[in-house]
C-alpha cells in the first residue's frame, strides 16, 4: 500500500519527466532501453517506505506509483542501498540489504544502462527522501527518516542546483502539494483574510448603491 | 429512486426528478472554464489524484474502457494513450456542453482515434452487459442522483474480472485538515468562482455536494451492496479525496 499516494505520484511523475527528458538527449542509451519496450521492473523500498513500477514502452519510460506484482523483475531494500548500487562501480547486490526476484538479467542490463546515462541518481533519490519527510500532515514521518533526511540534505541542494530548470520548477511547484502545518495556518488567515475583506467589499458596494439610489 | 423523493441538491432538499436538472445548469454554466477552475481550486494537486487513478486502473493494450461522468476528458486522454490502437475509450457524459469541451479539447491533441462520445446517465448506462475492462468516475458520482442505481448500472457493464473505480471528494482524517478544508470550499471556492468564471452560485453547489457525498466507508458498502468485490479505497491528499476499486466477479 502507497503510504502517500498524492505526494508518490508526484514524485513518480517528476521522475519520469526527468528519464524520460534525459533519454532525449542521449540516443544511445534510448536505443538500448527501446530492447526492453514491454518489460517492467517494480522497486519496494523503505527508509522511506515508496512504490514505484518503471514501464519500458517503445518510446518512452512510464512511473507509477503503484508496485506491481507480475513485475518481470522485483527489487526490494532500503533507499539507501539503491544509491549504493546505482551510485557504486558494483552491480553485485552482495552485501546490500537488497532483494530481488524475477529476472536478475534484466535488472544488470538495466544498471548498465543506469550507470552510463546522465542522471544524478544520488542527488535524485535524497531529493525524493526530503521531500517524502516534509509531509506532516496526515502520515507520520519516522525517527530514522528524519536523521536520513539530514544526512542528504545537502546533497539535495546539490540536486537543484544541477537538474534542469523545468525539474527544479516541478519541485519546488507542483511537488508543494502537502503543505506543513505552519503553510496550512498561513493559508488559513488568507482565506479568513479574503473572506473577510469580500465581505467588506460587499457591505461597502451596497452602502454606495444606498447613496446613489437615494441622490437620484 | 421515486422522482418525488427528496434528495439533496448540495445542502438544499430538491425532489429527485428536478436534481438532475439542476446538476445540468451548474455544468453547462462551468463547462467553458471547467479545465483552469479544477487548476486554480486543487492547486494543479487534480492532476495528481487522476494520474493515481489511472495507475489503479492499470490499463493495458487493447483494453476497452469507459470513462462515465468523463467530463472535459482528462482521465480519456491518457487510457486513449495506454489502449493504443486496438483498445477502445468511450467518453460519456450526461451533459452536452462538457461532453463538447471534452472532445473540442481531445480532438486538438490529435487524439480521436480510439474515443467516441456518448452522452449518457450514469444511472441507466445506454451499454451492453459486459462490455468494459474498466470503469471509471471521477468527481461525477456525488452528482447522481441515484447512487446505488448508477454502481448497480456500472457493475452490469463491466466485464468479469473488470474494476471499477470511483474518484470522488470523501471525508478528511484529520480535523485540523478538515477544517481547512471547510473554510477553503465554502469561503474561498465560491469567491474564485465568482472572480474566474462569474459564477459563485455553482462552485458553491460543488462545495455543498462535496459535503453531501457519503464517505470512505460508506461508498465502500454501497459498492459491497451492488455486487463489487474485493472493495477498498486509498485516501489521498489527507482523506479529501478518495480512490475506491472494486471488481466484477
Ligand atoms: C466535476 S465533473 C468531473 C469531470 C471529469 N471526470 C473530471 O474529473 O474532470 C462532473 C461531471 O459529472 C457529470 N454528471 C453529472 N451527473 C451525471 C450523470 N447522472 N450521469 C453522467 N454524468 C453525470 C457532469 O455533467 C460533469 O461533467
Amino acid at each position: 500500500m502507497t503510504a502517500h499516494p498524492t505526494l508518490q505520484t508526484a514524485i513518480c511523475l517528476s521522475i519520469e519527466k526527468a528519464l524520460n527528458a534525459a533519454l532525449r538527449y542521449d540516443p544511445a542509451t534510448a536505443l538500448k532501453l527501446k530492447k526492453q519496450a514491454g518489460r517492467c521492473i517494480s522497486l519496494s523500498l523503505t527508509d522511506p517506505t515508496f512504490d514505484i513500477t518503471l514501464y519500458f514502452t517503445d518510446s518512452a519510460i512510464e512511473a507509477s506509483p503503484i508496485a506491481n506484482t507480475d513485475a518481470d523483475c522485483h527489487l526490494s531494500g532500503k533507499a539507501g542501498g539503491l544509491i549504493k548500487l546505482l551510485n557504486g562501480p558494483k552491480k553485485s547486490l552482495a552485501g546490500s540489504d537488497l532483494r530481488l526476484s524475477g529476472h536478475t538479467g534484466f535488472l544488470m542490463e538495466l544498471l548498465d544502462i543506469a550507470k552510463t546515462v546522465d542522471v544524478d541518481w544520488e542527488g535524485f533519490i535524497a531529493d525524493m527522501i526530503a521531500k517524502l519527510s516534509n509531509q506532516t500532515v496526515g502520515d507520520q514521518v519516522g525517527h530514522g527518516l528524519a536523521t536520513l533526511i539530514r544526512k542528504r540534505g545537502h546533497q539535495a541542494k546539490r540536486l537543484a542546483s544541477r537538474s534542469p530548470a523545468f525539474l527544479h520548477d516541478f519541485f519546488v511547484e507542483e511537488l508543494r502539494i502537502t503543505p506543513s502545518k505552519i503553510e496550512l495556518e498561513h493559508f488559513y488567515q488568507q482565506v479568513d483574510k479574503t473572506h473577510q475583506a469580500t465581505e467588506r467589499l460587499q457591505a461597502r458596494l451596497g452602502y454606495l448603491k444606498q447613496q446613489h439610489t437615494k441622490q437620484q | 429512486m421515486d422522482k418525488e423523493t427528496i434528495t439533496h441538491f448540495g445542502f438544499e432538499n430538491v425532489k429527485a426528478g428536478d436534481k438532475a436538472e439542476r446538476v445540468a445548469n451548474v455544468f453547462h454554466s462551468v463547462a467553458a472554464k471547467y479545465d483552469i477552475m479544477n487548476d486554480l481550486m486543487s492547486g494543479g494537486v487534480h492532476r495528481l489524484w487522476k494520474r493515481y487513478t489511472i495507475e489503479a486502473a492499470a490499463p493495458r493494450s487493447g483494453q476497452h474502457i469507459l470513462d462515465i461522468a468523463g467530463g472535459t476528458g482528462d482521465l480519456t486522454k491518457q487510457f486513449s494513450q495506454r489502449v493504443g490502437d486496438d483498445g477502445h475509450v468511450v467518453l460519456a457524459d450526461i451533459n452536452s456542453s462538457m461532453l463538447n469541451v471534452g472532445r473540442d479539447k481531445l480532438l486538438n491533441t490529435g487524439l480521436a482515434h480510439n474515443i467516441t462520445y456518448t452522452q449518457a446517465d450514469a444511472q441507466h448506462l445506454p451499454f451492453d452487459d459486459n462490455s468494459f475492462d474498466c470503469i471509471t468516475i471521477a468527481f461525477g458520482l456525488r452528482n447522481v442522483t441515484d447512487k446505488d442505481l448508477a454502481i448497480a448500472s456500472m457493475l452490469r457493464v463491466l466485464k468479469p474480472g473488470g474494476r471499477l473505480l470511483i474518484l470522488e471528494f470523501s471525508k478528511p482524517k484529520s480535523a485540523l485538515l478538515a477544517n481547512i478544508y471547510d473554510q477553503y470550499s465554502f469561503k474561498l471556492l465560491p469567491t474564485m468562482g465568482k472572480v474566474v468564471a462569474n459564477d459563485a452560485e455553482s462552485y458553491r453547489y460543488l462545495a455543498e455536494s462535496i459535503r453531501k457525498h457519503p464517505d470512505q466507508e460508506t461508498l465502500k458498502g454501497m459498492m459491497e451492496t451492488a455486487g463489487f468485490q474485493q472493495c477498498s479505497y486509498t485516501n489521498m491528499t489527507g482523506g479529501v479525496v478518495a480512490l475506491h476499486k472494486g471488481f466484477k466477479a
